[in-house]
């Protein structure tokens, strides 16, 4: 059965350290990539990770299991990473070219793709995409962030957020219709109206 | 021109979060307009290529300062917990208002628990024992390698040093090294240090990526002088499971590799209370751990060392036992080795013993594609499932991190309930299940399972490269030429090969390997049978 982090909290609040293990196993990955997202820095996304786990078991007597853990989770993070922005008093996000640069062009970039001319094609959208992530609004960089990279609801990213559906809704609506319109200049998204 | 209002209802539509009436509305007029079809085209093309962007990006992981950290945190504010309300304890019965009859109630309650206890748990129960218990593999490893280990005289040699020249030309004595920082020290997920003559002589060291999934393993590329080499480090990463025979308190150390391993878990008693999981941080320290006749004991290969204690106290440590697994691929060469060694009291005691285990194996991919080729056994199936499909163990399911201990908790269950079989599971460097192995006798397993865990770093030498073939038999028995022709010239002892791999000479005589399949046909292991007595079941992790 998968963790779920419902029943480790409920363990917790009883002190219970094995249940924050598994806790922590199960959701230290997501935490890490999603404070990475967000800083581009692999020591303050660390950073905030463990301080999320700490705050989490610290105050899990308040955790109240009628929501989805999930929720709770990245309300606490996105929660955890804003205050620390604050405390680096930044007030845009970090350059997000410079993130792409340092760290993912390291990373197998079209290995699947057979012809050469395939993988070049497949960089080169991973690059605009890069891009146009990169200049969207912080508002809707996070949205896109929730919503494509972490898989969360419309009802679950108003929730984290503190905003209302419909404004979840807009600002999708409005971060895609940003990236469409870098990534029209991408032949696989030719002739698309923004 | 496309409204403001569709595009809006057009994006809440790819995410299927529109009500039903609006997702209605959305493909009627998608139906009659282009414009609108290419627009959801290019969401749709916009959230996949999101998501494969994302899929590499998930490969990124934090290194296991995080956990470190954050458990150490968490374990202090327990202890400081603890302390406060045992403060508070102390202020309110020191009160001494009613300190006489509470204590009182105190003993006849502990009386009569321990009544409870003792006659629950049987009055027949041993004292300490003192015998030695290794990890899963071999007790007598001489002669559990068998006639695939050479023993061979041995003079001094320091494997951690990278010095294998000597090894090779049969220097086999050598010193274990129990400071840490000798060994191999991880940061940021970087092995950055070799031994301390290593960075004195600066030689390079570092982790590479060779798995043909792009998953790290634990592989190290290394230079001795400017010869290049490999190794696979069997007994960094990798749990194993062994059935303790002994009964008692025994204390359980941690071997030397500190910062490199997970946590451990022993898992002595019956009953998950009773376990305990010794954190890396703890490695070299002796630790109390009782242990029922029968339990299971859970370790990161090769790294645990259960030694017998004196009245169940740390510190009078008679015999240990250990033995370590490593796979080298030196000069293009696959070379296992194992090490055994044996210490006591009495120096002139002391026994070591290093061997060479030459064999060549299959890897759990290419077994797969072999498996995939031989036919279905439902009656295996039936069995495995039967007799571990309760605790979970069957699956087919990619196993992540976050699985990571259940996989191992499922396994003592299944170990628990079934008296014989044991086994172990591999990981990779991230912690996750690359595959589980069970056996039905620890005998068996101690025949197989260096084959087993030698086929498990070839694949992640990116050597067996089988599943990459899809397609006919043709191509798969290209592929195995290729296998083996990479594999023939390494001076190997035996060679099972892949069309001879169901009737291998060294396997006992009827012995034949079946697929473990769910009832809609997924492979999801493979087994070895004799007659109608499964011996070994090996369930792939993805």
């Amino acid at each position: 059965m998968a963790i779920t982090g419902e029943e480790q909290m409920i363990r917790m609040a009883t002190g219970d350290v094995v249940a924050f293990e598994e806790l922590l196993g199960a959701f230290q990955g997501a935490a890490f990539r999603f404070a990475y997202r967000i800083f581009r820095d692999r020591h303050i996304a660390e950073d905030v990770s463990q301080e999320l786990f700490f705050k989490l078991f610290r105050n899990a007597h308040k955790y109240k299991p009628a929501g989805k853990f999930k929720t709770y989770f990245y309300t606490v993070l996105n929660n955890l990473c804003m205050d620390t922005l604050r405390r680096m008093h930044k007030k845009s996000l970090p350059d997000f070219q410079s993130f792409e640069n340092n760290v993912l062009d390291g990373m197998p970039v079209g290995e699947e793709v057979g012809a050469p001319e395939a993988a070049a094609e497949v960089n080169e959208e991973r690059r605009l995409v890069r891009e146009a992530i990169g200049k969207l609004p912080e508002a809707q960089r996070k949205v896109i962030i929730l919503r494509e990279l972490e898989q969360l609801k419309y009802r679950e990213i108003a929730e984290v957020l503190g905003l209302s559906l419909n404004e979840v809704k807009v600002l999708i609506h409005r971060g895609r219709k940003s990236l469409l319109k870098i990534l029209q200049r991408s032949p696989l998204f030719e002739g698309i109206e923004s | 021109m496309i409204s403001d209002e569709m595009r809006e209802l057009l994006s809440a539509y790819v995410d299927g979060e529109l009500p039903h009436t609006d997702a209605a509305r959305v493909e009627d007029t998608a139906k009659r307009d282009p414009r609108l079809r290419r627009h959801i085209h290019a969401y749709r093309r916009l959230r996949d290529t999101l998501q494969v962007w994302d899929a590499e990006e998930n490969q990124l992981e934090p290194s296991g300062r995080v956990r470190m950290r954050a458990l150490s945190r968490v374990q202090a504010l327990v202890a400081e917990r603890e302390a406060e309300q045992q403060e508070r304890r102390r202020r309110f019965f020191g009160g001494g208002w009613f300190q006489q009859p509470m204590s009182l109630a105190a003993g006849v309650l502990i009386a009569v628990t321990a009544g409870v206890l003792a006659s629950f748990m049987g009055g027949e129960r041993e004292g300490p024992t003192f015998a030695v218990r290794s990890d899963a593999l071999p007790m007598e490893p001489v002669a559990a390698y068998g006639d695939f280990a050479t023993p061979v005289d041995t003079s001094p040699l320091d494997v951690f040093s990278g010095d294998a020249q000597r090894w090779e030309e049969g220097a086999l004595d050598r010193v274990i090294r129990n400071e840490s920082e000798g060994i191999l020290i991880e940061q940021d997920g970087e092995f950055v240090r070799w031994s301390r003559r290593a960075i004195e002589a600066d030689r390079l060291i570092r982790n590479i990526d060779r798995h043909p999934d792009g998953r790290r393993v634990d592989i190290r590329e290394t230079k001795t002088g400017e010869q290049p080499n490999v190794m696979v480090a069997s007994w960094m990463r990798g749990a194993q499971a062994v059935r303790t025979p002994y009964e008692g308190v025994v204390a359980l150390r941690l071997g030397a590799a500190k910062g490199t391993v997970p946590a451990t878990r022993a898992v002595p008693a019956r009953t998950e209370d009773d376990s305990r999981w010794v954190q890396a941080g703890e490695l070299n320290d002796l630790h109390d751990i009782r242990v029922t006749k029968g339990a299971a004991v859970l370790t990161v290969a090769g790294e645990l060392w259960v030694e017998p204690v004196e009245g169940g106290k740390p510190g009078e440590v008679g015999r240990a036992r250990v033995v370590t697994a490593t796979t080298w691929i030196k000069r293009g060469e696959l070379v296992s080795m194992a090490w055994a060694n044996e210490t006591a009291a009495d120096p002139s005691a002391h026994k070591q013993w290093a061997l060479r285990a030459e064999s060549i194996v299959l890897g759990p991919k290419a077994r797969r594609v072999l498996i995939n080729k031989s036919g279905r056994d439902q009656d295996v199936l039936e069995w495995m499932l039967a007799t571990y499909g309760a605790e979970g163990v069957v699956s087919s399911a990619r196993t992540t991190v976050a699985k990571h201990r259940l996989v191992i908790d499922r396994m003592v269950r299944a170990l628990e309930r079934d008296t014989g079989a044991t086994g172990f599971a591999v990981y990779d460097s991230k912690n996750r299940v690359l595959g589980t192995e069970l056996f039905a006798t620890h005998d068996l397993m101690v025949e197989f399972a260096p084959r087993m865990l030698a086929g498990y770093m070839l694949e992640a030498d990116g050597r067996v490269r089988l599943d990459k073939k899809s397609g006919g038999a043709a191509e798969v028995e290209a592929a195995a030429q290729e296998f083996l022709s990479d594999v023939l010239p390494r001076q190997v002892k035996r060679v099972v090969s892949v069309r001879d791999a169901r009737n291998a000479d060294d396997w006992p005589e009827g012995m034949r390997q079946v697929n473990l399949q769910t009832p809609s046909g997924s492979v999801v292991g493979h087994g070895l049978m004799v007659g109608d007595q499964p011996l070994h079941l090996s369930l792939f992790g993805e």
